[in-house]
């Protein structure tokens, strides 16, 4: 699996590497959002009446610690869900699946070589966070921080399949992948505290795995809990794992089998 | 011995959707086909007649409605990872590439697929790239070769792993007819007499089923009209 991983990176790597002018648009398009931000939340600093809903934080740091986490867990799925139509465009995918590889697998591929094009790409946001928000990072909270990242990861990677599924089926997996990521910023906490949104929103913030996963990430940040502090987090976390993960091989199976059934797997 | 390829009553129905009514079209029915190993057929027909069907549900990438598929004696439904080991498949170079890798970066790709190791796969492609001719072209972009070019590297994919059995769908399509031709006896040299594969490939020329197979399945409106060899079906239209 090692070769193949090494493989799956190297070739979405160039491959995005080979379109460098829209790369550097991309890139310089993150930042400038990240900028602005900054530069709203520190010259408008006393303009602003923020309460971070339980942290002691002015609204940069809140919010830098949102984008953070998002940039590494949903903007991950977008990457994957463009790369992914691409493949069934261009008939990659065919010979994805003649290949030995079970097709479960080579989402979970996909997955990685995304996380890990975007872990490059936003290398400079992440400094500049690091730079900007200091934290002291202490070992069990680097620690804590790993193991929450590594969970939230996985329990994303079951949204590829989901995402994937809807590909193979409908051919176009943006909508699905938009859907997934504009809900899960608007109401997961990212760009503002949930005690200001409606009563009824805040029981749908509860309902999103990315709430669990942002919020154990700012209580390690900011309140210097360990992992037994966020244990409830991780746990819930998993509880989503043991669901999703689960549904989104069947989905998968499924819709690789509807579309061998269909003959559909070479439209595109 | 059991057969490279082996097809029982193999069929495939579609549903054609309209307004208001769904056409039940049987893209292929009652085919049933034996390939020994070492041999060469070819899927000779008119368009939609059933040849590109057939040839994916061998290939794994469609499921048969009814019949049984047999590659290298394995079922294709109940051994489908053994099965997809055992088949290369060479589709027109156009599709299924990723044009911005070069050659060499689109056969290390796909070669690792089949759990070769970094030091397997570069010795596979320097000997495919030789064999095909196309060592000088490795490190160009995919984009920047022509249709030949392009058709052999996809014949190198389909032998990276050393497959049993080669299946080509429409190989000398978008080619003309003296690259074509030139083609077709570089399958025939390199791939069936020298790697000593088993190849199925579908055509609409006749010239094509004679200069490649050893054996002609014609195809009519997804049912086999006749199976022969090149030879018997040569006497056949001299005596037409």
């Amino acid at each position: 699996m090692r070769t193949e991983l090494i493989s799956f990176i190297k070739k979405n790597s160039l491959i995005e590497l080979s379109y460098r002018i829209p790369l550097l648009i991309r890139s310089l398009t993150l930042y400038a959002g990240v900028i602005c931000f900054y530069v709203v939340a520190v010259v408008f600093k006393k303009n602003i009446i923020f309460d971070a809903g339980g942290y002691e934080l002015s609204y940069f740091p809140f919010v830098m610690t949102g984008i953070i986490f998002s940039m590494y867990i949903i903007s991950v799925l977008g990457t994957f869900a463009l790369r992914m139509e691409e493949e069934k465009k261009i008939g990659t995918l065919e010979m994805l699946l003649m290949s030995p590889l079970d097709f479960v697998a080579v989402c979970f591929l996909f997955y990685v070589a995304s996380f890990i094009i975007i872990f490059v790409l936003t290398l400079p946001v992440l400094l500049f966070a690091l730079f900007t928000v200091k934290i002291n990072f202490t070992p069990s909270i680097m620690l804590a921080i790993l193991v929450i990242g590594l969970i939230s990861f996985l329990v994303f990677a079951s949204f590829a399949l989901i995402i994937a599924s809807f590909i193979i089926i409908f051919e176009k997996g943006r909508g699905i992948s938009n859907f997934i990521n504009t809900t899960f910023r608007i109401l997961g906490g990212i760009y503002f505290p949930v005690i200001i949104m409606p009563k009824g929103l805040q029981l749908i913030h509860k309902a999103l795995p990315i709430s669990y996963g942002l919020n154990a990430f700012r209580d390690i940040l900011f309140k210097g809990y360990n992992l037994i502090d966020v244990f409830p987090s991780i746990l819930v976390l998993l509880c989503y794992g043991f669901v999703l993960w689960p549904l989104g091989i069947i989905l998968v199976r499924f819709s690789i089998h509807w579309a061998k059934l269909k003959g559909t797997l070479g439209r595109y | 011995m059991s057969y490279a390829v082996e097809t029982v009553n193999l069929g495939k129905k579609f549903i054609q959707h309209k307004k208001r009514e769904n056409n039940v079209v049987w893209a292929i029915k009652d085919v049933s086909i034996r390939i020994n190993p070492g041999e060469s057929l070819a899927l000779l027909g008119p368009n939609a007649s059933g040849k590109t069907t057939l040839l994916k549900l061998l290939a794994t990438l469609i499921l048969p409605t009814e019949g049984r598929v047999y590659i290298d004696g394995y079922d294709i439904l109940k051994c489908p990872g053994k099965t997809r080991r055992s088949i290369g498949l060479v589709v027109s170079g156009e599709r299924s590439f990723y044009w911005r890798l070069t050659g060499r970066q689109n056969l290390d790709f796909f070669a690792s697929l089949y759990g070769l190791s970094r030091l397997q796969i570069k010795k596979k492609i320097k000997a495919l790239a030789e064999l095909l001719e196309v060592s000088s072209y490795l490190d160009y972009m995919f984009y920047e070769y022509s249709s030949g070019i392009k058709q052999r590297f996809s014949i190198a994919r389909s032998l990276i792993h050393e497959p049993a059995i080669v299946l080509f769908d429409e190989p000398t399509k978008s080619l003309d007819a003296s690259t074509a031709e030139n083609l077709l006896l570089f399958i025939k040299n390199k791939v069936l007499l020298e790697e000593k594969r088993t190849i199925l490939f579908t055509t609409h020329n006749y010239k094509e089923a004679v200069i490649l197979a050893d054996k002609v399945v014609i195809l009519q409106d997804g049912r086999i009209n006749s199976y022969n060899t090149p030879y018997e079906l040569n006497n056949m239209q001299d005596n037409l």
